[in-house]
């Protein structure tokens, strides 16, 4: 009980990359993450939040997107603001295929779900542009089929690739 | 850097394609290949489509759901019932009395059963009577203005020829913004009837007002019948030699896709569904009262290509539950039981809702209504309207 009535007064947290990076932002805007929020509610406040699964790069993108979506102060959101939101959240997620999966693992990881959404539907219009080929590229996937397996499968279902 | 993403990422983004990507990208690997080819992920997946629920325009409100039965006491008596798509509370019942019939002595498909609802469309019912071979269209919003039958069969001016009304179908075509009616008879002379039979196409649109014949060859094997689906200005049959056919009502062509899944229609029922977007099967053994019930929902994803027909979903049924009529929102399924009821049974939770509708067995049928005022008898005027 304690701990939690010292919360409110404790305005800012520090989160701690797997590199060693530390990043100081508002506790009201890192409780977008539902773990860290977890982990706010059971008093890590007063120490370094370490969020090993993230590096520095990819926690610094996060924070930004921490505080672009923090609760407004002054209660709730207009339509404006919520349409200016879609637009920044449609460039945030306009980077490359690399960055892109690391936002999405953060997003899993860290339980955000706005950006969990925002990314998985991100890497899903990627997949429906692009070819098997590439898309093992993207996704680093290994091709277990053999050359024999994959024509096969690959006839099988040939009228989806027209 | 990055390598790997844990499976049930892969699931939650893999979920978000539409099934023909879905189906290309088995060939990505085998792991993704086992995850998509995976029934049970891919009906889930499909669901997350939200498959089952029509696709909503915001500036619309949800289509009704419209139930229609014969009267179990009264067969020249269909009963409708709209309900609430979200909460599936009744909002209106209307009775229909059928005119009276000078005889009764046609071809009845199903006993104590004269009218099959051929198709909703834009809020207008397109009606076929067993017992007159008249066909109505008719607006439920304004039932005042009671039941008008589109013009007859002529009699065919030769004697001895003998005409059989194959298929009816109703649509709304999208170019020309006009409702049509498509039937199909077929025409046989000779003394037994069987000798040069010809089939031939009949349009009838809501602005013309009149039947036209229409230049276009049925497809080898079509017989007609009342197993049909209708959406996006295209109407389907289900037909014994093992094809869909569909009548496109702007392009008024015909187009076929095989079902290669059939089974022998000996112990086994088809039905055509629609589900969102696409044209579905449900294949289910002839009643009844048999442990082990298990119906089989196969969809055709890309129209034309027999291979793309996919098994989506099986279930297994109670065996008192005999016609699977129409999925609802989360993929419950309408379903008539033994008694002519009207039952919501949910396949993953095994749980059922009797709805308190009933009729005569086999006659019940749900499908989807959309209010409008549109005034069916002169030209067609489309604008929303709700005065159910």
């Amino acid at each position: 009980m304690s701990s939690t009535l010292c919360c409110s007064f404790a305005k800012n947290v520090t989160l701690r990359s797997s590199d060693g990076q530390t990043f100081e932002v508002e506790e009201a805007a890192a409780q977008v993450s539902q773990t860290i929020k977890r982990m706010i509610e059971d008093g890590c406040t007063g120490s370094v939040i370490p969020v090993p699964n993230l590096t520095g790069p990819v926690l610094a993108l996060v924070i930004e997107y921490f505080k672009k979506h923090s609760p407004p102060s002054d209660g709730c959101p207009t339509a404006l603001l919520e349409m200016e939101i879609k637009d920044w959240d449609a460039k945030f997620v306009a980077v490359d295929n690399d960055t892109l999966l690391d936002l999405t693992l953060a997003a899993h990881y860290l339980e955000i779900q706005g950006l969990l959404d925002l990314t998985c539907h991100r890497v899903a219009d990627i997949l429906n542009d692009n070819s098997v080929e590439k898309i093992r590229e993207i996704f680093h996937i290994k091709n277990d089929f053999t050359p024999e397996e994959e024509a096969e499968e690959r006839s099988k279902i040939q009228w989806a690739f027209e | 850097m990055l390598t790997f993403l844990p499976e049930d990422l892969v699931v939650k983004i893999l979920s978000k394609l539409p099934p023909k990507s879905l189906i290309r990208f088995r060939c990505v690997s085998k792991t993704w290949d086992a995850l998509i080819g995976n029934p049970d992920f891919f009906s889930r997946n499909l669901l997350n489509q939200s498959i089952f629920t029509p696709t909503q325009n915001p500036d619309r409100p949800l289509p009704l759901l419209l139930v229609s039965a014969t009267d179990k006491f009264n067969a020249e008596r269909e009963l409708f019932s709209f309900l609430s798509y979200d909460t599936l509370e009744c909002v209106s019942r209307i009775p229909l009395n059928l005119p009276p019939a000078p005889n009764n002595d046609c071809f009845v498909t199903i006993p104590n059963c004269n009218l099959k609802v051929v198709a909703s469309c834009k809020g207008i019912l397109c009606l076929y009577d067993f017992r007159t071979r008249d066909i109505y269209l008719w607006n439920p919003a304004t039932p005042s203005a009671g039941l008008k039958a589109l013009p007859p069969f002529s009699r065919h001016p030769e004697p001895g020829v003998i005409v059989y009304l194959l298929g009816v179908g109703f649509g709304f075509d999208p170019r020309s913004k006009d409702f049509k009616v498509v039937r199909i008879r077929k025409v046989a002379r000779g003394p037994d009837a069987t000798k040069r039979v010809k089939k031939e196409v009949e349009v009838y649109s809501v602005s013309d007002g009149y039947w036209r014949m229409i230049d276009v060859s049925v497809p080898f094997g079509f017989r007609g019948g009342w197993r049909t689906a209708a959406f996006d200005g295209v109407f389907f049959w289900w037909s014994l030699g093992l094809i869909t056919v569909a009548f496109d009502f702007s392009d008024e062509v015909f187009r076929t896709t095989p079902f290669p899944h059939a089974r022998s229609a000996l112990y086994f029922s088809h039905k055509l569904m629609v589900l969102n977007g696409c044209i579905a099967m449900a294949v289910f053994p002839r009643a009844s009262g048999k442990v082990n019930m298990s119906l089989e929902i196969w969809v055709l994803l890309e129209f034309g290509v027999k291979e793309s027909w996919t098994l989506f979903i099986n279930i297994g049924l109670p065996p008192d539950l005999e016609r699977p009529l129409r999925f609802w929102k989360n993929g419950e399924l309408f379903m008539e039981n033994s008694e002519g009821q009207l039952v919501l049974y949910d396949p993953f939770t095994r749980t059922r809702k009797n709805l308190q509708i009933e009729g005569v067995k086999e006659s019940l049928e749900v499908a989807l209504f959309t209010q409008s005022s549109v005034a069916i008898n002169g030209g067609v005027e489309l604008e929303g309207g709700d005065n159910l």
